[in-house]
């Protein structure tokens, strides 16, 4: 999946400037960047919800996963519900595959009949990832998809998705300003800064020998736990 | 949907729309032979015995007329509204599924409709379609569409920027069926309540309408027509008028209030009546003169017997800095909310000893108590926005605690306030004292809060969440900007976090909490590598770092932190998550002494 040269503008605002981002097949890679440094923008451009300039391809099915499991969940709809929106399966066959996503993420099938607000945070991200899973997508963007959740639970979303990619092969496009988190799960990492993409390798090299500047400055505040 | 509230309005509403439909099924049956009865002997008569309202100018009874006219009146309200309201609705749904362009043109109509006055829309309407009761109908129905209109358009524009209707869109789901399946069940609660509203107007339209002359007409009547009717012998005998316009009235304000007090149960989820918990007494023991904060017992409760925080013990030294954390839900917010007096309704705080500064605050007026936290305990929250009036320029906000807690003059006041901002690196403070809140960034703004902080001289900073909306860079800065503040000021600092990191790098000593109640208490160089509870050391070993094996999965608690009215009264609330629970887990471990400044709640490490 390569993206290229994509430029967003709102009105005279340019979001994105020129970005061009290389995702391998089964790869993972982690975009990092403050607010306003266009990573978001840059994820709803790859996933059609905002007009952009500049091409992406290799990637005909992209789905999004979103930062607010709270939010991105029907609260009238119940979870199954909800999951097969996604699956193009006959009507037959519909409860058999919702099941098997609702498996991938680690759910039990029981969790097919119950409503959002009876989840918690970290099972309603499982259910959007399930439901994002169901369409098959080449591309999984992930924006920030564990800031919302507590840190015990941030833990076992981050092993669901190095797991996924292992078991399916999954590409995925991981957003988040936590570096620690990026680190984490990606092979390689781009920082963006005022919608440029500053820095772009592979994780080991960005985390430890960063070229940029802006790269430096992030290391440098991520908070660290010393363990004496 | 949420219960009624029980307020003398909503009891007044349901009551009278009660009365009006039992009127509407009994009224015809019971009166309507009378109603119809034409008395050629008591043509026109004022009130009497017999006829309370008087009688008509065939003689018929006029109280049986009114009774007889609630199922023609309010049937017509059901369906004028019931019109309106289709008709607004399908306008307001359809630049959803539009293509753009004719989108807009739909919306500009109804925007023009708005702005039309609904009783000549209405007259327009009805003289078109001609007189009679099908006009009026059509008339009120076409005059209250454009209001659905309006509100459909609304709401549906706030349910379609939601996450999960983004989400539909890219998994391929056709406009339409997003219309049907996602928009129109999500705002299809605060129509209905519109509609009870709308039937108030609509009858009160319709019987306008009749009493134009445009409405109903003989030989059928309404409330409308017979006021219509009375109205020209209102001089002579004034009750003949007065029966139909008081149904008119009482059942108008009993639709609105009924309605109103729909939309408010539905806007506010009540909170759940029932058994308070009973009196805790404050704890005994001596008070520890050196301490800025001393808390103890500290208990909040919400109606029901929910407690979000149990029994919270906690002290905090001059200079200090003190690490709150823990999940959401935990009790961390609520706590500091105690001590700055900011519990909100109807939650209650119990059983506390507060002492802020040697002063016990349960023993304080309330103007002194008042006195002393402003001037000696200064609050950052997560939003720098909930602290600032984004009407009012930074530099006046902050001089305003000089003149209100000091009693210094504007001018000194002023000076003071951009000195403050000065002091917490804020670039050009003077200039900054003349901006408004959001002509800040949210690093500075968080600093602006700090600065009003500093205007008195604060024993005590309380700071909840203040850099989890921040980026990290900027965090960085704020974080060293507390702990300047705190060494020059010699101030005590409750840092209230979700992020273990962050507290391990500025804290001294750092508390833990679960699920409302302290289960370690720790200096900070042990977090790392010392904490004993199975909770603190699962908690640190999921977080990942910059040093985190990556070929390791992550460690995760299972389950989930229960919420506040889901906490076992009896053993420990973490029991079902932790790998090391046994049935002693079943009593509560209190909080144990364990080497210097470290105290654990749990019965597995003091073995």
């Amino acid at each position: 999946m390569k993206i290229e040269n994509l430029t967003v503008r709102y009105g005279s605002f340019t979001a994105v400037d020129g970005v061009s981002i290389e995702v391998p097949p089964g790869g993972v890679v982690g975009l990092v960047g403050e607010s306003g440094s266009g990573k978001s923008t840059l994820a709803r451009a790859v996933s059609g919800l905002v007009p952009y300039e500049g091409r992406i391809e290799g990637a005909r099915r992209i789905q999004m996963v979103f930062q607010d499991p709270y939010a991105s969940l029907d609260p009238r709809m119940s979870v199954g519900a909800s999951v097969a929106e996604g699956v193009r399966a006959p009507r037959a066959q519909r409860q058999a595959e919702v099941e098997r996503l609702l498996g991938l993420v680690s759910l039990p099938a029981e969790v097919a009949t119950r409503y959002p607000r009876e989840l918690s945070g970290g099972q309603r991200q499982r259910v959007a990832i399930a439901r994002a899973l169901g369409a098959e997508p080449d591309l999984l963007v992930a924006d920030e998809i564990t800031s919302a959740l507590d840190v015990s639970v941030q833990g076992s979303v981050l092993n669901l998705v190095k797991r996924l990619r292992e078991e399916l092969g999954l590409s995925i496009l991981f957003i988040s300003h936590n570096l620690a988190v990026v680190r984490y799960v990606s092979d390689s990492v781009a920082v963006m800064h005022g919608g440029k993409l500053v820095e772009f390798g592979p994780t080991e090299q960005v985390v430890d020998e960063p070229t940029h500047e802006y790269t430096r400055s992030l290391l440098e505040a991520v908070p660290r736990l010393v363990r004496h | 949907m949420a219960r009624l509230p029980r307020t003398p309005p909503a009891i007044a509403g349901a009551f009278i729309v009660t009365l009006l439909v039992v009127l509407a099924i009994i009224g015809p049956p019971l009166w309507g032979e009378q109603a119809e009865l034409i008395n050629a002997g008591a043509i026109l008569q004022g009130a009497s015995a017999e006829h309370p309202l008087g009688t008509d100018n065939l003689g018929r009874d006029l109280l049986a007329r009114v009774l007889v006219a609630g199922r023609f009146s309010l049937g017509l309200a059901l369906l004028t509204t019931l019109i309106g309201a289709g008709i607004g609705i399908v306008l307001g749904a359809l630049p959803a599924i539009l293509p753009r362009r004719a989108g807009r043109v739909v919306t500009s109509t109804v925007n023009a409709l708005v702005a039309f006055p609904g009783l000549l829309l209405a007259m327009f309407t009805a003289v078109i379609a001609g007189l009679g009761a099908k006009g009026a109908v059509l008339g009120i129905g076409v005059a209250i569409a454009p209001g659905f209109a309006r509100l459909t358009q609304t709401l549906a524009a706030s349910v379609a920027g939601a996450d999960y209707v983004a989400a539909a869109r890219m998994l391929g789901v056709p406009r339409r069926r997003i219309l049907t399946t996602h928009v129109l069940p999500n705002i299809a609660e605060p129509l209905i309540l519109n509609l009870t509203q709308a039937m108030g107007g609509a009858l009160l339209g319709l019987a306008g309408m009749s009493f134009l002359g445009l409405g109903v007409q003989p030989p059928s009547f309404d409330w409308g027509r017979l006021l219509f009717d009375g109205f020209s012998r209102i001089y002579v005998t004034p009750e003949v008028a007065l029966g139909p316009a008081v149904a008119v009235a009482v059942a108008g304000i009993g639709f609105n209030l009924l309605g109103d007090a729909l939309a408010k149960a539905a806007s506010r989820t009540t909170a759940p009546t029932g058994k308070s918990a009973g009196e805790v007494p404050p704890p005994a023991g001596e008070p520890d003169p050196e301490a800025v904060l001393e808390v103890s017992g500290l208990s909040v409760t919400f109606p029901g017997g929910v407690r979000p925080v149990r029994e919270l013990s906690l002290t905090v030294a001059p200079g200090e800095i003190v690490g709150l954390v823990g999940e959401s839900g935990s009790g961390k917010s609520l706590t500091a909310a105690a001590i700055g007096g900011l519990v909100p309704y109807p939650g209650v705080v119990s059983g506390a000893r507060l002492r802020l500064a040697g002063q016990d605050l349960g023993e304080l007026s309330e103007q002194q108590r008042r006195k002393l936290l402003g001037t000696s305990l200064a609050m950052v929250f997560q939003d720098p926005m909930a602290s600032l009036n984004p009407a009012l320029k930074v530099g006046g906000q902050l001089a305003e605690v000089a003149v209100v807690h000091q009693g210094a003059t504007r001018a000194e006041a002023r000076e003071r306030a951009v000195d403050r901002l000065g002091h917490v690196h804020l670039p050009e403070p003077d200039k900054q004292a003349r901006r408004h809140p959001h002509e800040l960034s949210g690093g500075m703004r968080q600093r602006a809060v700090i600065a009003m902080g500093l205007m008195g001289t604060p024993k005590l900073i309380i700071a909840d969440e203040p850099t989890t909306a921040l980026d990290v860079t900027v965090q960085r800065q704020i974080l060293r900007l507390l702990r300047e503040v705190s060494a020059e000021t010699g101030a005590a600092t409750l840092f209230i976090s979700h992020d273990i990191a962050v507290v391990g790098e500025l804290c001294d000593r750092v508390v833990v909490m679960y699920a409302g109640r302290v289960v370690e208490e720790l200096p900070v160089e042990q977090l790392a590598t010392g904490a004993r509870h199975p909770y603190t050391r699962a908690l640190i070993a999921s977080l990942p770092d910059m040093e985190t094996d990556r070929t390791q999965p992550l460690a995760s608690i299972p389950g989930r932190q229960p919420s506040p009215a889901q906490v076992p009264e009896q053993g420990c609330a973490f029991a079902d998550r932790c790998a090391l629970a046994t049935s002693r887990c079943a009593e509560r471990p209190s909080l144990v002494s364990y080497g210097k400044a470290h105290s654990v709640a749990c019965w597995e490490v003091d073995s």
